[in-house]
């Protein structure tokens, strides 16, 4: 009986419904990666003030959305940036963290952008291009400092898929979006958003001159045309024209924002001619070379191998890469956040040679173990990381030589970093005795690939996070300084001093009404800027220039400095210095300080305890 | 020189080339709109494209930055350049093959107008390098106007010269000259420089364009018996460069008959009475034989050569202005009648595109026609209606040649009427912001009872055209005998005169219901001698303006019975081609512009024709000189051999033509001489440099310096209110200097202009700000009661003490600033101060 009630209730239980669910591999490594990617631009993100550049985006959409903010309205250089953070400021407030916020996220999204090409690219190649985007120095700064590139280059990316998605399908609101991505990129995004297509327009004329001997349906010429003249254009054009205007104008609630999108032209056709103070010429190149050597090292692999396979998406991207070059030397305006447009098409060109790479060695002559490959690369960026730590020993010995005509050499180090670098030859002999050349070449690069991966990786922390206020990176000529908060901090304790709370004093400021000051300060509404502290004046609080003295001011003042921005020169370094720098950024001639403001607080304040006005203080 | 001017070229050259590119740029993003809309026009507008591009986008840019969605900076500009552009290329699309055919077959006539801009605009450049001085006349306040919409970022431009006010005048013009000068990077002083030869290149380059269209619609759109080879492109050239120098070039009689004489001493005092020009009616003490003798901008003269007399029979207080376009090149004036010299140049292509059509006007091109006529209502008020009529007048051409009658039905008539009342509402909704705040000096329109033209004076003035159009007339007469319509002609002119007679009857007697005129009258009887003293004198009056009546009523007569010519009119034989009837109408609208002011005037502060006079002959100048070179044309080279004129007529005209230009040229030449090397002291061996940047003619040394301090301590976001001296018109010392340069409002300045701007509005706008700037500089101290409440009532931020104010307030006064107000910029003795909240 017990059997059959037993029976009789599993009759009863309803049937268990079961999904199978399946994680493939891809799809884990690539949640690994969006973590990854997640936690390298979003960690520690407020961790340093903003820079001059960064406040005046901010502070843009700051003004917009608090109308009491004091200060005028600065004209941004991306109006996408501008209605993303202002849209996040209305709803979150503003914090340094919010600043960079959507632009992180944008920087996020274009780590993933692989994925879209993935049935071209492969798999491997997709993940290894998104592995190599993620750790990528350019991505990373671009990212985590309101970059205005990335913006465009996200569009850009997306506007080539949905125009891939156009020409595959003919599905004419893959056309419209492409038009309206297009927009995007010219008027919306970055100043040298109109350079960027130009890179884009170069590379495919690249790939078109080199396809022309192609089967005439596969020739870029030819199925472009068809592609034109299918083009929904009115349609197009009008979607782009109501999507610049739309956002222009911060979904028409603030309808002068459309002098933002000339503004974003005109910036980009000045950087034609001007070149900023202390860039140098060229500088996305110099940027990439010292901050990517594994992109640029692979990659010139790949631009070979993907001539020679002769494909058009290969022949696109060295299109891409080549073009890229030849703006970074002709657009003066060039400067290192546009290393993106290398960075794009080195890291599809290097993925798909490293996922070459990766695949098995099968060789009829040889029999190669699965596990020869690995080790031999192990052992390979093992001896590369010796070689480095000596040659780093090396260097440092080098950078402390006082007189040129006598160099401190450190021999024993050379030496040793040099046998290092003979293990590895031995190694490769080694290993091609045993399991052939080819494996033998393909251990060794994957080992260099992987050591330098890891250079490149930590060196992007470096200059992203680490030396963000360092002008001895290459990368930040004017660095900002990272404690520049502690202004704020001096400023809030004045206040209580004066009134109890934290944003109510009304006080001057001799700084630009867009600047990194201008942005610590922004809570104060009864803050005004001034070109010229008068001299009659008797405010609690001055912020000015480190020029300006109180001397003839109308109350005694106490004044605490605080720096603004670093730089350092690049021609100070000595040859003996070079190899340090290049392997560490460090060297022995410190940055200046090129910019300081100076607080002034009236003395009567300085010192009392804060005052109480029965409202709850909260810091 | 050769050192002065390369020396000169390496300085300010990329300047030169960034604003040439830049015309070129705003070219190239209207040709596009221009070669879809205005195809009827045998160069598919491309002569006309840099004004119509500088249209388009200045106006885009403007109705933006009007209604709040632009703010005044170059991005925006650049954003406005890309919707012309924008609109151009999706309207063109459809006929690309087209175009693309186009510029392959006629790149030549391209490179060509090219040419022709560059040698106009870079001629003049050098000119004004060699004379850049920004004084005299009302420079001043044409620089002030460049300089506040510089400055302004927000629309309307606030006016330099009264604080907390919008300009109020007309200054299209000078937002188009401010865009190019923030474009290129310039200040004011030398924006102005520059936009002087653009206006000069752009009325080259599009009257060349219009002579050329014209001619060449000869070989493309009329066909006749008996026609020789078509016109050939270079003939067409020839002529279009003649209508140029006609346009440009060309000065009235008043040298080789007046001045000339005058200086040289061979005129005899009745030779001289008899032409009765004003300061050369009386022989000279002592003859110059050299023009670097001659009298100090003796050639101003020439824009004088009108004279009339009160009832009392002596000369009037304000005289007529009879300016013609190269006598403004040579003073340089950025007036809006200059400034809206090339965009009367694009009305006329709009309306020869017009006539050239062969279907009625498409919407497009009706909003751009009416963008053109609001535009030059805009520009310089007075020419909107002119080529309002004017296109009309093509429109009805048009319909006459498709009817093939010699009439206009009744359905015409009703097309015009509703054809101007969309090109008017067109224009008036499109410049809707500038018109809504628009207050002016004019108070209607009223009869001229009292001044009328002497013929021999008008000679003077228009004689080089009524010569050459006499002739086309002439010849117009012979070819179209039998055809004409003599009885309409007639009775036009009568119905013609009766209406202005009617109407001045009408307007006197409700200007009599006005109680100030009213009193005039009374006054002007009374000082007199009375109502019937005068009445003698009165018709005497009328009678000396008799000939000219009966030689413009002629004209227009004879226009009309050739346009209206009765013929058996069958396929491709109308009495004409449609360029003579346009050239006829241009003949026939200017006899009507220039006989009007002997009739009416329009009513302002002056309450005299002045101003009447100086637009409506301005634009005759411009109509009969395009007029004449088609008119030389047709006599000399036309296509069809039956109706050309005898090898002798052709060459007694060929030998007057070229006596006309010398005599014309003369003008010219010798005014830009004085202007260059007499005026600037290179004559006598001064080595004056080149430059293009006046300011230092209006301030120098300390003055300057401290004008430019002040400039680049005030961002463009500041309101802030400055106060300098008052100066008055045409301020020979200067005053007002500051805030033009700088466009930073001040308190007032140039009160009469202000009070002829702003009409009625002035006495509630202006108030008490005369008095209260002499009182805030005089007052010796700066806490007395009244001194504060200037201040706080203004909102002054700025006080300006220079070498104007010492010489202009008691010293005391000035001192109080020194112990009291923070200097912000100072140089020498000329100090500026700020004033603080408290």
């Amino acid at each position: 009986m017990m059997d059959t009630l037993k029976q009789t209730e599993a009759g009863l239980r309803p049937e268990r419904i079961t999904i199978p669910v399946a994680v493939s591999l891809e799809v884990a490594l690539w949640i690994g990666l969006l973590v990854l990617a997640l936690c390298l631009r979003l960690a520690n993100l407020d961790m340093a003030a903003l820079s001059d550049a960064e406040a005046h985006e901010a502070l843009a959409a700051w003004r917009f959305v608090r109308l009491d903010a004091a200060g005028s309205m600065p004209l941004v250089h991306s109006p996408l940036t501008f209605v993303l953070n202002s849209l996040l400021f209305s709803v979150a407030g503003a914090s340094d963290l919010l600043a960079r916020l959507p632009t992180a996220l944008l920087g996020l999204g274009l780590v993933f952008t692989p994925l879209l090409w993935r049935r071209e690219l492969g798999r491997v190649t997709a993940l290894l291009a998104g592995l190599f985007l993620t750790f990528s120095a350019a991505m990373l700064v671009d990212a985590r400092t309101l970059s205005p590139a990335i913006g465009s280059m996200l569009l850009a990316v997306l506007g080539l898929w949905l125009f891939r998605q156009f020409v595959r399908t003919k599905r004419p609101i893959a056309a419209v979006l492409a038009t309206m991505s297009a927009a995007g990129v010219l008027l919306l995004s970055d100043p040298a958003g109109f350079v960027l297509l130009a890179i884009l327009g170069v590379a495919w004329l690249f790939a078109s001159v080199l396809s022309a001997e192609d089967a005439p349906q596969t020739r870029p010429g030819v199925w472009m045309r068809v592609a034109l003249a299918a083009w929904p254009w009115r349609d197009a054009i009008l979607a782009a024209i109501v999507l610049v205007a739309i956002f222009g104008t911060v979904f028409l609630l603030y309808p002068a924002g459309l002098t933002q999108v000339g503004d974003v032209l005109a910036t980009g056709l000045h950087g034609i001619v001007s070149r900023p103070e202390g860039y140098l010429a060229a500088f996305p190149i110099w940027v990439t070379l010292l901050y990517e050597p594994l992109l640029w090292v692979v990659g010139v692999f790949g631009v070979w191998r993907a001539l020679r396979q002769g494909a058009f998406l290969g022949r696109f991207l060295v299109g891409w890469l080549v073009g890229g070059l030849l703006a970074s030397i002709l657009y003066a305006g060039a400067g290192p956040e546009y290393a993106l447009w290398l960075v794009i098409p080195l890291a599809l060109l290097a993925a798909d040679v490293v996922a070459d790479l990766l695949r098995p060695v099968i060789d009829p002559i040889w029999s190669v173990p699965g596990w020869a490959v690995p080790i031999l690369a192990m052992g390979t960026a093992a001896l590369l990381a010796v070689s480095t730590i000596n040659f780093v020993w090396g260097a440092r010995r080098l950078a402390t030589t006082a007189d040129l005509a006598a160099v401190q050499v450190d021999t024993l180090h050379l030496l040793l970093g040099s046998m290092s670098l003979l293990l590895i030859v031995i190694l490769f002999f080694l290993a091609g005795s045993l399991w052939g050349t080819r494996a033998a070449l393909k251990g060794i690069a994957l080992g260099v690939v992987a050591f330098l991966f890891v250079q490149g990786a930590a060196s992007a922390w470096r200059v992203a996070v680490t030396n963000l206020d360092n002008p001895v990176e290459l990368w930040h000529v004017h660095a900002a300084n990272r404690h520049l908060g502690l202004l704020r901090e001096t400023v809030d304790e004045i206040s209580y001093r004066d009134n109890g709370t934290a944003d109510r004093m009304a006080f001057i400021a001799q700084v630009p009404e867009d600047g990194a000051v201008a942005w610590l300060l922004r809570d104060y509404t009864d803050l005004r800027f001034v070109s010229e502290v008068d001299r009659r004046a008797t405010d609690p609080l001055i912020v000015a220039p480190e020029t300006f003295r109180p001397d003839t001011l109308g109350a005694a003042y106490v004044g605490q400095d605080f720096y603004l921005t670093k730089t350092w020169d690049l021609g100070s370094l000595r040859w003996v210095d070079v190899p340090l720098w290049l392997l560490y950024r460090e060297s022995s001639v410190a940055p200046q300080v090129s910019g300081r403001v100076v607080v002034w607080a009236r003395e009567d304040l300085y010192g009392l305890p804060p005052a109480t006005t029965g409202e709850e203080i909260v810091p | 020189m050769a050192d002065l001017f390369f020396n000169w070229l390496g300085r300010e050259g990329g300047v030169v080339v960034g604003w040439w590119l830049l015309l070129a740029a705003a070219g190239a993003m209207a040709w596009p709109l221009g070669f879809r809309l205005l195809g009827g026009l045998p160069d598919r507008a491309y002569s006309l494209a840099r004004t119509l591009g500088l249209l388009l986008i200045a106006f885009v840019f403007w109705l933006a930055a009007s209604l709040g969605l632009f703010q005044n900076t170059n991005g925006s500009v650049i954003l406005a350049a890309l919707v012309v552009l924008l609109i151009g290329l999706i309207l063109l699309l459809p006929r690309r093959q087209d175009f693309g055919d186009w510029v392959r077959a006629n790149w030549k006539y391209m490179l060509f107008v090219e040419v022709l801009f560059a040698v106009l605009f870079f001629g003049w450049v050098v000119y004004r390098a060699c004379a850049p001085w920004l004084t005299g006349t009302e420079k001043p306040m044409e620089l002030a106007f460049t300089s506040a919409i510089q400055r302004s970022l927000t629309f309307p431009p606030a006016d330099p010269w009264m604080s907390g006010y919008a300009i109020s005048y007309y200054h299209f013009g000078y937002v188009m000259a401010a865009v190019l000068g923030n474009l290129v990077g310039t200040q004011a002083s030398m924006t102005f420089n520059l936009m002087i030869p653009t206006l000069f290149a752009l009325t080259g380059v599009g009257v060349f364009g219009v002579v050329y269209n014209l001619l060449r619609s000869r070989t493309l759109g009329h066909r006749r018996k008996g026609a020789l080879m078509p016109t050939s492109r270079k003939v067409a050239i020839a002529f279009g460069l003649l209508g140029v120098v006609f346009v440009l070039l060309l000065g009235n009689f008043y040298t080789v008959l007046v001045e000339i004489p005058y200086q040289s001493g061979s005129a005899s005092e009745d030779y001289l009475t008899f032409w009765d020009v004003e300061e050369r009616d009386q022989p000279i003490d002592t003859p110059r034989g050299s023009v670097n003798d001659w009298n100090h901008w003796w050639w101003f003269r020439s824009s004088r050569v009108i004279r009339d007399y009160d009832l009392s029979g002596a000369p009037a207080g304000i005289q007529p202005i009879d300016e013609f376009p190269a006598f403004s090149f040579v003073l340089a004036d950025m007036h809006p009648h200059v400034l809206a010299l090339p965009f009367a140049v694009l009305a006329l292509g709009l309306a020869l595109n017009l006539l050239l059509t062969d279907h009625d006007a498409t919407r497009e091109q009706l909003v751009l026609y009416g963008l053109t006529v609001g535009g030059l209502i805009f520009l310089n008020t007075w020419d909107g209606p002119i080529y309002l009529a004017v296109l009309l007048g093509a429109e009805a051409l048009r319909c006459l040649r498709r009817n093939a009658t010699g009439r206009l039905a009744r359905a015409d008539w009703l097309a015009l009427l509703k054809m101007g009342a969309i090109l008017l509402g067109l224009a008036v909704v499109l410049y809707a912001p500038f018109l809504i705040g628009f207050r002016s000096q004019l108070g209607g329109i009223l009869p001229n009872v009292i001044h009328t033209t002497r013929i021999h004076q008008f000679f003077m003035m228009f004689g080089p055209f009524l010569l050459i159009l006499g002739a086309f007339i002439g010849v117009e007469v012979w070819r179209g005998r039998g055809e004409m319509d003599w009885r309409l002609a007639r009775n036009v002119i009568l119905f013609a005169l009766a209406v202005l007679i009617l109407g001045m009857i009408a307007l006197g007697l409700i200007a009599w219901l006005r109680p100030e005129i009213r009193g005039a009258v009374y006054s002007i009887v009374d000082a007199a001698g009375g109502l019937f003293a005068q009445v003698g004198v009165l018709l005497n009056i009328r009678l000396a303006g008799l000939p000219l009546l009966l030689l413009l009523g002629g004209l227009i007569l004879l226009v009309v019975a050739r346009l209206f010519g009765r013929a058996a009119i069958e396929e491709d034989e109308f009495p004409y081609a449609s360029a003579t009837g346009f050239a006829l109408l241009l003949v026939g609208a200017g006899a009507v512009l220039a006989l009007l002011p002997d009739y009416l005037y329009l009513r302002d502060n002056f309450m005299v024709r002045i101003n009447t006079m100086f637009k409506l002959y301005y634009q005759t100048w411009l109509l009969w000189a395009i007029a004449s070179a088609y008119g030389a044309y047709t006599i000399l080279f036309d296509v069809e051999w039956q109706i050309r004129p005898s090898a002798a007529v052709r060459t007694v005209f060929g030998v007057g033509l070229a006596i006309i230009l010398v005599a014309g040229l003369s003008y010219t030449a010798l005014a830009t001489y004085s202007r260059t090397m007499v005026e600037s002291g290179r004559a006598g061996g001064a080595l004056a440099a080149l430059t293009l940047d006046g300011a230092s003619s209006l301030a120098r040394g300390d003055d300057l310096a401290a004008i430019r301090c002040l400039q680049d301590l005030v961002g463009r976001d500041e309101d802030v209110v400055l106060v300098e001296a008052l100066g008055t018109a045409y301020d020979i010392q200067g005053r007002g200097r500051v805030s033009a340069l700088t466009g930073i409002p001040t308190l007032l300045q140039w009160e009469g202009h202000e009070r002829q701007w702003r009409g009625p509005t002035y006495d509630a706008a202006a108030g008490t700000r005369a008095a209260d700037i002499e009182r805030l500089y005089n007052d010796p101290s700066m806490l007395s009661e009244d001194v504060r409440r200037i201040v706080q009532q203004y909102g002054i931020d700025y006080i300006y003490v220079g070498a104007q104010e010492r010489a202009n307030y008691d010293s005391f006064g000035l001192i109080k600033f020194e112990t009291v107000l923070t200097p912000v910029c100072q140089s020498g003795d000329t100090v500026v101060y700020r004033v603080g909240t408290d």
